[in-house]
């Protein structure tokens, strides 16, 4: 007779009579919807407007009407330069351009044509500024894509993380790209992406709450006496155990970021859908749309959640102690969201921590892996060794708790 | 049927709990009488799997202690176990019904027909966390006997049971030991003396006896006396011979003692119990609680 059903039932039931589980859950649910809104409340100095102050939200609004004016439009030298010309109206004894007048009646529309195309122009140990900008010639904004390409090969070159073949391999991706870019108002999918870091940091937070205590609760609470004395304890109840963890952290995945997601969209509005990524990485070469980008976010955070899973549950069978498994999942979030080390080998394993692969700007690093001859990129990587070591983990946990002995 | 326990030992860091034991079991209600820490818990672990031996193994029927066919026929009441305090008896019942395998419906008829037997039915619906002592102790004799287990291991059973309870705990296991193997610890003699087939006494990891009641006392038979003498013969008395009672009676003091021969000229011999050869035997470790 198989019981595994019932057996995920009652795990199920377990997880849900935890009222601190509970509470963290729905805590963190509103820190993770609440930060969506954070942009649009309250107001800003940056947004003042002549002397009237402006709120967040109608600055947001205003930005995304002088977005939309320009959905469509190519990016080529003729609108590079027409944004360069507007910018030439910024008064030049301004304490801060932006607040000046000029700025905020001619050349703010344009501000996301500039921060589209400065990163391509910036020269080594100087930044493209506002003057370089309004003293662009016709020439350098006709070749903006050559720029583009070429500044690219010579970061990824100077970085020391990619050989010469891998930069083929991302070089090579860009003949697929739309060019010249094909502009629109992408800000919802900006302001999820961006969010995207500490989505994830909270989602995995939770998980460690969840499921650090999962098998040594059995133990501390004893009742591993009962389980593993029972025709089912040492099989079918483990499978229910790492079942029920599964679809507990992928419900929980799926529930954090599509609600960021769906949130971001109901502020911002799904406009941008289908631009291209490039809107917001202008360097990139991958031919994804914002939507794939999305999609993309979602996938990683589901093998980061699996593999964040396996970690705590492969803890959690190895020691009776409920502290160790929560300190060791926290100081991993934390090790996948900060870059402190400078050693290219321990630079390219952060990408592999669960935190950071779902974090957009982690996760969109064109790393190239080489695999058997076959180069793969950072993102299917990720996901490959998330797979193979969390299944890994589970099997030790496995193992860990079946010969579990008590007393 | 046949529980085969050959040569076991555990053996912890600085400490061994269970010492080369032997012992061959077919139906009937075996009582294992020890002191606190004489082993009797970590005997019991290591036949129901929990815990592996040192050495030596464990076999029913021909089937190992780690096969999952060996647990499908136990049934076991650990000594001190954890219950989910938020699902109800129940709850508890169906959930410890699907860990031993049983079906849905096989599960509910057999939660009732406990429940009838424990008196809990009652309080089948309320959580655990309510429960006294005695309530939890009766609903774990209750889990234990869901799959109708061929080997039923009780380890201080009757810890918690009011004197009510135990009588009616006492008659439930002479039913069940009819037909099946039902291994019983405790440290309290009456659990055991009227029920227990075998009776099988431990002490330090070892077993020291094992037989029926009457063949257990026949090591004591004719050695138990009974005096009232002066305090200062007592003192004397008391040096010389394990003690099974003592109790000061105006300037005298009676006592019960264990001797091969008469030890004073106003000792009388009387019958012995399974409580002085239990004494007789733990002496030592009741004067040191
Ligand atoms: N996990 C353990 N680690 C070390 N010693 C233990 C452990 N479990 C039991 N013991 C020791 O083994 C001996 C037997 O204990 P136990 O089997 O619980 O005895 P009983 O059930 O007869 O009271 C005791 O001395 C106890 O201290
Ligand atoms: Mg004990």
């Amino acid at each position: 007779m198989n019981n595994l059903g019932s057996l995920v039932g009652f795990e199920f039931k377990k997880i849900l009579h935890n009222k601190s589980v509970i509470i963290s859950i729905v805590i963190a649910f509103i820190i993770t919807v609440f930060s969506c809104f954070t942009m649009i409340i309250g107001s800003n100095r940056q947004s003042n407007y002549g002397s009237d102050t402006m709120s967040n939200y109608d600055a947001m609004l205003l930005d995304k009407s002088y977005e939309k004016e320009f959905d469509g439009r190519l990016l080529d030298g003729e609108l590079i330069m027409e944004a360069s010309r507007a910018y030439q109206k910024i008064d030049e004894n301004a304490a801060k351009y932006t607040e000046s007048e000029g700025y905020q009646k001619y050349a703010r529309k344009y501000s996301g044509i500039y921060g589209l195309i400065d990163a391509a122009f910036a020269q080594p140990g100087k930044a493209f500024n506002v003057n370089d900008f309004q003293a662009i010639s016709e020439e350098t904004a006709n070749n903006y894509y050559a720029f583009r390409e070429s500044q690219y090969r010579t970061n990824l070159a100077n970085n020391g993380l990619w050989s010469s073949s891998d930069i083929e391999k991302v070089m090579e991706m860009d003949e697929h790209v739309q060019k010249p870019f094909v502009l629109s108002y992408k800000d919802g999918y900006q302001r999820f992406f961006v969010l995207s870091m500490t989505t994830i940091a909270i989602l995995l937070l939770v998980i460690s709450f969840c499921f650090s205590p999962i098998f040594s609760n059995e133990y501390t609470k004893k009742t591993d006496a009962l389980i593993l004395s029972s025709k089912n304890g040492k099989g079918t109840f483990i499978h229910a155990k790492i079942v029920t963890s599964l679809l507990f952290s992928f419900s929980l995945t799926l529930l954090f970021i599509l609600s960021a997601y769906f949130v971001c969209m109901g502020i911002y509005g799904f406009d941008g859908t289908f631009a291209q990524l490039q809107l917001l990485i202008p360097a990139i070469t991958y031919d994804f749309t914002m939507l794939d980008a999305a999609v993309l976010i979602l996938v990683t955070s589901i093998f980061a959640a699996f593999l964040h899973t396996s970690i705590c549950l492969f803890i959690s069978s190895s020691s009776k102690n409920i502290i160790i498994p929560m300190a060791v999942s926290v100081v991993l979030i934390a090790a996948g969201m900060f870059n402190g080390i400078d050693n290219n080998f321990f630079i390219k394993l952060r990408y592999f921590l669960p935190s950071a692969m779902g974090n957009f700007a982690d996760i969109t690093t064109q790393l190239v892996f080489n695999v058997f001859g076959i180069q793969i990129m950072l993102y299917q990587a990720v996901c490959i060794v998330a797979a193979v070591v969390g299944g890994l983990l589970l099997l030790l946990s496995y193992r860990n708790f079946k010969n579990h002995q008590v007393g | 049927m046949e529980l085969c326990i050959d040569r076991i030992s555990k053996q912890y860091k600085n400490k061994i709990a269970v010492d080369r034991l032997s012992l061959n079991l077919t139906s009937g209600v075996y009582g294992l009488l020890g002191a606190n820490g004489a082993g009797k818990t970590t005997l019991m672990r290591m036949i129901c799997g929990i815990s592996k031996p040192t050495s030596g193994e464990v076999k029913f029927n021909g089937m190992d202690v780690s096969e999952e066919r060996y647990r499908d026929a136990l049934g076991y009441l650990p000594q001190d176990f954890g219950y989910y305090p938020e699902f109800s008896a129940q709850d508890f019942m169906y959930y410890m019904a699907s860990l031993k395998g049983l079906t849905k419906s096989q599960a509910k008829l057999k939660t009732k027909e406990l429940f009838e037997i424990v008196s809990l039915t009652e309080v089948a619906k309320k959580k655990i966390k309510t429960f006294s002592g005695g309530m939890k102790q009766r609903l774990g004799i209750a889990q234990a006997l869901l799959n109708n287990p061929q080997i039923l291991v009780l380890d201080e059973p009757t810890a918690g049971l009011d004197p009510k309870e135990r009588v009616r705990f006492r008659n439930l296991i002479s039913e069940l030991g009819k037909d099946r193997i039902v291994l019983l610890s405790t440290h309290i003699v009456s659990d055991v003396e009227n029920i227990a087939n075998t009776i099988l006494v431990m002490k330090n990891g070892q077993l020291i006896h094992k037989g029926a009641l009457e063949e257990i006392i026949m090591i004591i038979k004719d050695k138990v006396f009974e005096c009232t003498v002066d305090d200062k013969t007592a003192e004397h008395l008391i040096a010389a011979y394990p003690v099974i009672n003592m109790r000061s009676e105006g300037e005298n003091t009676f006592l019960r003692l264990v001797s091969d021969e008469k030890p004073h000229h106003t000792a009388v011999n009387v019958s012995a119990t399974l409580e002085d050869l239990y004494l007789y035997y733990f002496s030592e470790v009741i004067e040191n609680e």
